[in-house]
C-alpha cells in the first residue's frame, strides 16, 4: 500500500509499504477514506520528538471503512462499518481507562519501557507518533490496523461527509477538552494562544460553552479572520502587545482562563527575545522546548485563574515563572486528549448541527501530495490551515 | 542622529540630564543613595523614572541599538508613526475594574480637585487654578504647565489637555464603562512628551513604556483604593530600621 513515511528531519516521502494484517483478536483493518496532517505532526517533521525511526508511517487523524475484523470483537464492529479512529489507542480495561484517563492507558503502549524511562510512567499508545508511544504505524496510508478496536474507534453513521466527521479523531475533541477542562463560567474571558486547527476548535468550543468573551492570538491574517468568524476578538501579536491588550479587554484584571494551543514550538522572533534564547539552547541540546506562550500566559492570567494546555510539549522547558504561577494561585490542566471521553457527545453535536468542524479545511489533496503538503502547512504558504489527504 | 526635536545639542542634553540626575522630584527621582534604600524598601516609581533618565543621559550607544531594534522588530507593524519607534511619543493606557461603584460616582469623585491631586501624585503635583484649569508641576528643573479640562461628560469621560509647548504630559484622559454586574472599568490614557528630547524618547522606547505604564497603574490603584476605602495605602509612616521607611 501507499503511505507517508518518515525518513528523518524534514524528510517525509510517499512510499510503498507492506499492507497491515490482523495481529490480535480485537484488531480491525480500516480502509482509509480520509486522513489529515496535524500540527503535532510538524513536531515529528522537525524531529523534536525523540524515538522516531526511519521507515515509520505517519498520521493520527484517520477515518474509513472496516474491511477486516479480528475474532474477538464479538460483533461490535463488522465489515462495511464506517469508523473514525481517535489518535489514542485504548484498551478499555486497565485502571486508567476505567477512570476515563484514556490518553494514559496502561496497556496500549507496546514500548512501555521507553515511556517509563522518559516520562516516569507510560502513556497510551498513539498512532504514528514515535516509539515513545508504542511505535504504531499511522493512518496517513491506504490501510490502518487498529488494535483494541472495540474500545478505540468511534462508529459513525453513513450519510454525513467525511469532512464533518474526520476531526473527531483529534483536533475537535482536543479543542473541546481544552475548553472543558478550563471550567468556563459565563463571566469568564478566555484567551487562546494560537489559531491553528486546534486553536480554531478551542475558540468554537469556548463559545459553545458560554464564555463571556473569547480572545484569540496569532499573527497570520487568514487564521485571525477564521477566529473572528468563529466569534473571537483577535490580537495580532506582531502588531500589538498581547499582555497590554488582554489587560485592556478585562478592565486590568487579566483573562480568567488561558489556553495554550501552540506548545513546544513558539514562533521565533527577535521582538520576543526569550524565543531566541530558547532556540539557542535547543541548538546546543540544553532545552527541548520553546515555552514563550507558557511564560506569557502565567504573567497575564488573572490571579486564581486557570491555564489549560492542549499544545504539545516534548521534553524540558526553561525559565518558567513558577514564582508568578504559585503566588497568583494558578491551576494548570494539561494532557493528551482523552478522545474517547468526548467522541460520542461531539458526534451528536455534529449531527445536531451545533457545529460543523469542516470549516477549518483549506486544502484537500491526494495522499501522494502529502510530502509537499507538510511543507506548505509548516510554512503557512497558500493560507494553509488544515490539510485533508485522500488515499 | 544629530539633534533632538527640542533643539538641544548632544552636549547640552548631556548636561541637562546630568543636572536632573541629582535632583529630587516626582519625575527625576531621589538621589542615588535614596534609590538604593528604595530597592529594599519597596518600589519607588520616581526612582524608576530617575533611572530611565540616567539611561537616557549615559548610554546613547545602547539607544542606537534600541532604535535599530524598534525599526527592525516585528511589533512596529504597518503604522507609519510606529515605523521608527524612537520618534513615537509614548502613549500608555491602563485599566482597572472597580467593584460596586457606579460610573457616575467615580466621575463625581474624579471631578473633586483633591481626588485628582492625590491620584495624579505619581505623575505630577496638580493644583487647581479655577475654571477647569489645573497647573501641573514636576519639579523646578522640568517646570510646570497648565492643563485644561477639554472633555467633561458625566459618567463617561474626562480629558485634560496641556496648554503650550513645555508640557511633559500632553494629555490625560479617563473613560468609564460598566463591566457587567461586576462594577466599572476605569481606563486611564496618558500621552507623554518625555524630557531629554530624542534621547529621552529612545530611553522610554527601550524600556517599552514600562515606567510610565507603572505610573498609570499606580494612579489607578490609588483611585480605586480612595473611592473604596477612603484612603490610599502607604508604608510611609511604619517603623523600619532604615532612615526612610518606605
Amino acid at each position: 500500500m501507499r503511505a507517508l513515511v518518515w525518513h528523518g528531519k524534514e524528510d517525509i516521502r510517499c512510499d510503498s509499504v507492506t499492507d497491515p494484517e490482523i495481529e490480535a483478536d480485537r484488531d480491525l483493518i480500516v480502509k482509509v477514506t480520509s486522513c489529515a496532517i496535524c500540527g503535532s505532526d510538524l513536531h515529528l517533521f522537525h524531529n523534536f520528538i525523540p524515538a522516531m525511526l526511519p521507515g515509520d508511517v505517519m498520521g493520527h487523524e484517520t477515518m474509513g471503512e472496516v474491511v477486516e475484523t479480528g475474532r474477538g470483537l464479538n460483533g461490535k464492529l463488522k465489515k462495511g462499518d464506517r469508523v473514525v479512529v481517535p489518535f489514542t489507542i485504548v484498551c478499555g480495561e486497565c485502571d486508567q481507562c476505567k477512570r476515563g484517563y484514556f490518553s494514559v492507558c496502561q496497556k496500549s503502549n507496546r514500548k512501555k519501557h521507553l515511556a517509563d524511562k522518559v516520562f516516569g510512567h507510560t502513556t497510551a499508545g498513539l498512532f504514528g507518533y514515535s516509539h515513545l508511544t508504542g511505535g504504531y504505524p499511522g493512518g496517513q496510508a491506504e490501510y490502518l490496523r487498529v488494535p483494541f478496536a472495540d474500545t478505540t474507534v468511534q462508529k459513525v453513521p453513513h450519510g454525513i461527509p467525511d469532512e464533518k466527521l474526520l476531526f473527531l479523531s483529534d483536533i475537535f475533541p482536543t479543542g473541546w477538552q481544552a475548553a472543558v477542562q478550563a471550567d468556563i463560567q459565563p463571566t469568564d474571558t478566555v484567551a487562546i494562544w494560537g489559531c491553528g486547527p486546534v486553536g480554531q476548535m478551542t475558540i468554537r468550543s469556548a463559545i459553545l460553552l458560554g464564555a463571556e468573551q473569547v480572545v484569540a492570538i496569532d499573527r497570520l491574517p487568514e487564521r485571525l479572520e477564521m477566529a473572528e468568524a468563529g466569534g473571537a476578538i483577535t490580537i495580532n501579536f506582531e502588531e500589538e502587545d498581547v499582555v497590554e491588550r488582554l489587560n485592556a479587554l478585562t478592565g486590568g484584571e487579566g483573562p480568567e482562563k488561558c489556553i495554550d494551543c501552540i506548545g513546544m514550538e513558539s514562533h521565533l522572533s527577535p521582538s520576543m527575545p526569550d524565543t531566541v534564547y530558547d532556540r539557542a539552547k535547543q541548538v546546543f541540546m540544553a532545552e527541548s522546548d520553546r515555552p514563550h506562550v507558557l511564560r506569557e500566559m502565567i504573567y497575564v492570567c488573572r490571579p486564581g485563574g486557570l491555564i489549560s494546555i492542549p499544545g504539545v510539549y516534548g521534553g524540558l522547558s526553561d525559565k518558567i515563572p513558577m514564582g508568578a504561577a504559585m503566588n497568583k494561585g494558578l491551576t494548570f490542566r494539561m494532557g493528551q486528549t482523552h478522545v474517547q471521553r468526548w467522541t460520542a457527545d461531539l458526534l451528536r453535536r455534529i449531527e445536531e448541527e451545533q457545529i460543523d468542524p469542516s470549516f477549518v479545511i483549506t486544502h484537500e489533496v491526494s495522499l501522494d501530495k502529502g510530502p509537499e503538503m507538510y511543507r506548505t502547512f509548516r510554512d503557512k504558504q497558500d493560507s494553509c490551515i488544515k490539510v485533508v489527504l485522500k488515499p | 542622529m544629530t539633534y533632538g526635536q527640542d533643539g538641544f545639542s548632544r552636549r547640552e542634553r548631556g548636561e541637562r540630564a546630568a543636572r536632573t540626575h541629582a535632583a529630587e522630584d516626582p519625575w527625576l527621582g531621589p538621589s542615588r543613595r535614596q534609590r538604593r534604600q528604595d530597592a529594599s524598601g519597596g518600589l519607588s516609581t520616581p526612582g524608576l523614572i530617575g533611572l530611565a533618565l540616567a539611561a537616557a543621559a549615559g548610554v546613547a550607544a545602547i539607544g542606537v541599538l534600541g532604535a535599530q531594534r524598534s525599526a527592525s522588530g516585528g511589533r512596529t507593524g504597518g503604522d507609519p508613526n510606529r515605523g521608527s519607534a524612537a520618534w513615537r511619543k509614548p502613549e500608555i493606557e491602563r485599566s482597572i475594574t472597580i467593584e460596586d461603584v457606579p460610573a457616575d460616582e467615580l466621575y463625581r469623585r474624579l471631578r473633586e480637585p483633591e481626588t485628582l491631586q492625590r491620584i495624579m501624585a505619581p505623575f505630577a503635583t496638580v493644583e487647581t487654578t479655577g475654571d477647569g484649569q489645573t497647573r501641573w508641576s514636576v519639579g523646578h528643573d522640568l517646570g510646570s504647565w497648565d492643563m485644561r479640562l477639554t472633555d467633561d461628560r458625566p459618567g463617561e469621560a474626562l480629558r485634560w489637555e496641556a496648554q503650550g509647548d513645555d508640557a511633559l504630559i500632553r494629555d490625560v484622559s479617563v473613560r468609564f464603562r460598566a463591566a457587567g454586574n461586576r462594577g466599572t472599568v476605569v481606563a486611564l490614557h496618558v500621552s507623554l512628551d518625555p524630557p531629554g528630547g530624542m534621547l529621552g524618547r529612545i530611553a522610554t522606547q527601550m524600556l517599552g513604556d514600562t515606567l510610565p505604564a507603572s505610573l498609570a497603574s499606580k494612579s489607578l490603584h490609588y483611585f480605586k483604593a480612595l473611592v473604596q476605602t477612603g484612603e490610599i495605602p502607604t508604608t510611609e509612616r511604619q517603623p523600619a530600621a532604615r532612615p526612610d521607611p518606605r
